[in-house]
């Protein structure tokens, strides 16, 4: 497993960076990860959505496009942000330190004027009318809600288009100011980047980008929001909306323990381990429901853990939400889940999950994204064999017996408005 | 580039396979290669959902999927496609290569005997009713969920529109409602049969560096007879476009509009000249759909064109708000225009080096990688090699793009209009 391990590169400017050499590979993908997101900018007095504006719009400079700049180099460029954490990315063949310069550039300084914000929010606006029209985007927005009452992670990752109206140049600043620090960045490359070339880049990227320097000073003055607000979880809603079948989403809450953020990750992969278990392919109850007809293909569930939250989604199309739900919510507070966590089931799922760490090592975008992510929760891509190989199944059946709690979940009925 | 190695088992029964360590699996597809025929369409894909879902060993979903679980998440899959006048059933597996552990073979094993021995029921001239059933019941499903999916149906309205005039091309690979309702167990096990003896075979393999598993394999390939049809893959453009423009519009109770629009290249024009000429139009962040219609006018979250080179057609699709139809729809036409009068050197290097990278992404991609080996074995005309392929694109100029750009006909478009207003 060595060539999976992430070498940090040594630098004056006190970068947090990262690369991983899969010299096999042609291309390289690079991450530049801050530890900010949807539920940080929601917050307080700033709008929400501005987080995700910010990341649209840091890629304007004065003069110039940095796409432009990624384009000249040969690579393709992108960003997203999450709930947590705004990512700006590059894939790359060849240029790899040319095209870093680009993506720190990219980060240590704004350029927001009344006019390039404005352009931006009508853009903004066509990617949140595009959402708004999605049955499943629509019915997660509303269980979310549900789930955490008055909490930021409530709202849309865009915001809506009241938010963004009040987004303007001064709002970006100010975030980007109180957030966009070193300390809070993780920068990864994965593929056929060099080590030694990277850093011998480094020592003189000051004469091309000298505001670099002033960035590799600032340091955080604000704390982020670590934990969620546990207001009561609304237990149901019904909703009709544009679409072809009736939807239904389950939301559970798992709320903080005593964890560390590195126990976090371990109760992600313990959580995905149970609810293969209890609700994957090969568990009794989907087996029942196919049966049935209650569920197809459509059935899946999500586990969502981001610094101290954690919630898993089921969601599914069917013909018949009511007798489903019903059938669902029973199984769930039941002891049939415990009768599932049977030792060769655990064998068969625990591999499958480090098949998938395996198969990952074939896509650098993987690699850098995960790695990125896992340093931010005290972790590397190489401990996660190690993590996923020490759960066992009492793991799992403690758990099983603590998180189904029927005042943590929510239910969500979306009606088809043909 | 590592050698390729072929194998010609009996007639329409081909092997190619690239040895690599590159990858840390192993992907091994048998592709079934039949002639298109536009009514077969669904019970295709409807075998292929058959074959991935359970096999006489492993007789449920949940039995097979715990035993690809136990087998580190291999993957076994099955897909349709259709390309030019085939239609290719392929099933594989993707097996990870677990350090100290042999994997390969199990998998393979159960790809045997999901292929020879697939879940029917005991006297052998029928799938499983249940099994069939379940099949029936996602597929259709699916197709009603992709109802609420816009810009494919946008997409998918075009392309109808286009292939009116070729109905064994105009089903979608996926199939459709009509069809799917027709067909039952006895004919699905119909189709498995002529699957095994008159398809044409060509085994893609990539991985197994070591080469110890892949000849021992090939002895166990007796369940395919040898008297297949020795399909070709047609190179001419077998779609006859409409020759005078059409338009069809449908309005919908939506936030977003779709707006799919239609080119047809009137001349030939090389591969490689098409890729550039798309690259340039809509291909990526820089090309002058983006920067024209997102960037610069504010129009458009999402807009970019895809150029076929087989049928010789572009399309551009587009998100955006209804009032702003006529707006887009020029702004289009203007893009088009530039491209006839204006493309400089620093574009086109830009466009061709784009072009370039991608290839060699994909070239990192081991499905890609398999695909690759498909196509040569079809037309073995083909050069796989990067380097080739790299000379190709370098090669064009400006004045051929501009012809090109020239020689584009607006054919068709479609609009899905959304009448919600927004604020």
């Amino acid at each position: 497993m060595d060539e999976l391990q992430a070498i940090r590169v040594d630098n004056d400017l006190n970068l947090p960076l990262y690369v991983l050499e899969r010299p096999q590979f042609n291309q390289t993908y690079a991450v530049a990860m801050v530890d900010f997101g949807s539920i940080d900018s929601a917050s307080g007095q700033i709008p929400a959505g501005s987080a995700h504006f910010l990341e649209h719009k840091l890629f304007a400079k004065q003069g110039f496009d940095s796409s432009q700049k990624y384009a000249q180099y040969g690579a393709s460029s992108n960003a997203f942000t999450s709930y947590t954490k705004t990512a700006y990315l590059f894939k790359t063949v060849g240029q790899v330190e040319n095209n870093l310069g680009v993506l720190l550039d990219l980060i240590s300084e704004p350029y927001f004027t009344a006019d390039n914000v404005q352009k931006e929010r009508e853009i903004i606006g066509q990617e949140i009318q595009m959402y708004a029209d999605m049955p499943e985007w629509v019915i997660e927005q509303v269980t979310l809600n549900n789930l955490y009452p008055q909490d930021a992670l409530g709202n849309d990752i865009a915001g809506d288009l009241t938010s963004i109206s009040q987004i303007d140049a001064k709002v970006l600043l100010d975030i980007y100011q109180t957030y966009y620090v070193p300390d809070r960045f993780r920068i990864y490359l994965a593929g056929s980047a060099s080590t030694t070339a990277i850093q011998q880049y480094l020592t003189s990227i000051t004469k091309q980008y000298p505001h670099l320097q002033e960035f590799a000073q600032r340091v955080p003055t604000n704390a982020i929001q670590q934990y969620p607000v546990l207001n009561p979880v609304k237990s149901m809603q019904r909703i009709t909306f544009k679409a072809q079948r009736p939807h239904l989403m389950f939301g559970l809450r798992i709320d903080p323990q005593q964890r560390n953020l590195q126990q976090m990750i371990i109760l992600q992969n313990q959580l995905e381990l149970l609810f293969e278990l209890i609700l994957g392919d090969t568990a009794t109850f989907h087996e029942q429901m196919v049966g049935q007809n209650l569920i197809d293909d459509s059935f899946s569930y999500s586990v969502i853990v981001e610094r101290h939250y954690s919630l898993v989604l089921i969601s599914m199309q069917t013909d018949q939400p009511e007798k489903l739900a019903q059938a669902l919510h029973d199984y769930l507070f039941s002891d049939r889940i415990l009768q599932e966590l049977l030792p060769e089931k655990f064998v068969a799922v625990q591999r499958d999950s480090l098949g998938s760490y395996l198969f990952a090592q074939n896509y650098m975008e993987n690699l850098a994204l995960e790695s990125a992510e896992l340093n931010f929760y005290g972790l590397t891509y190489q401990q996660m064999f190690e993590v996923l190989s020490n759960i066992n199944l009492q793991d799992l059946l403690e758990l099983a017996t603590n998180i189904f709690q029927e005042a943590n979940l929510t239910t969500t009925y979306l009606e088809p408005k043909k | 580039m590592t050698k390729i190695i072929n194998y010609n088992l009996a007639p329409g029964i081909e092997v190619i396979w690239l040895p690599s360590n590159k990858f840390s699996a192993l992907k091994w597809k048998f592709n079934f290669i039949a002639p298109q025929i536009g009514s077969k369409t669904t019970a295709r894909r409807l075998l292929a959902d058959l074959l991935q879902r359970s096999n006489q060993k492993y007789s449920s979903e949940a039995r097979l999927a715990q035993r690809l679980a136990f087998l580190y998440g291999t993957d076994l899959s099955a897909q349709t496609t259709i390309l030019q006048n085939l239609n290719i059933l392929s099933l594989a597996v993707t097996v990870p290569q677990v350090p100290h552990k042999d994997v390969n073979n199990q998998a393979l094993t159960l790809l045997w005997q999901t292929l020879q021995h697939p879940n029917l029921v005991p006297t052998h001239d029928q799938f499983q009713e249940q099994a069939f059933q379940l099949e029936q019941y996602n597929l259709a499903n699916l197709y009603e969920s992709l109802t609420d999916n816009y810009a494919l149906r946008a997409s998918l309205a075009m392309h109808k529109m286009l292939y009116q005039n070729n109905p064994e091309l105009v089903v979608p690979d996926f199939g459709c409602a009509k069809q799917l309702s027709t067909l039952n167990a006895g004919r699905l096990y119909h189709e498995y049969q002529q699957l095994l003896t008159t398809n044409r075979v060509i085994i893609s393999i990539v991985g197994d560096p070591r080469q110890e598993i892949v000849p021992q394999r090939l002895e166990q390939l007796d369940f395919l007879a040898s008297n297949y049809d020795l399909l070709k893959l047609e190179s001419k453009n077998l779609v006859e476009l409409p020759t005078n423009f059409i338009k069809k519009q449908t309005i919908e109770p939506l936030q977003q509009t779709q707006l799919v629009v239609a080119y047809k290249m009137t001349q030939n024009v090389s591969k490689a000249i098409s890729h550039v000429l798309n690259m340039l139009l809509g291909g990526d962040d820089q090309a002058l759909l983006f920067q024209q219609v997102r960037e610069q006018a504010g129009l458009a979250y999402s807009i970019y064109s895809e150029v076929n080179v087989r049928q010789q057609f572009i399309i551009i699709q587009a998100g955006i708000t209804a009032k702003d139809i006529v707006q887009v729809e020029d702004l289009i036409d203007q893009q088009i225009k530039n491209l006839t009068q204006k493309v400089d050197e620093q574009s086109l290097a830009h466009a061709k080096l784009a072009i370039i990278n991608r290839r060699l992404v994909g070239s990192d991609s081991l499905n890609q990688q398999g695909e690759r080996l498909l196509m040569k074995a079809l037309d073995p005309k083909i050069i796989l090699d990067d380097q080739y392929f790299i000379e190709q694109i370098q090669a064009v100029t400006v004045r051929q793009v501009k012809q090109a750009a020239a020689d584009l006909v607006k054919v068709a478009e479609y609009d899905l209009i959304g009448s919600v207003e927004n604020g």
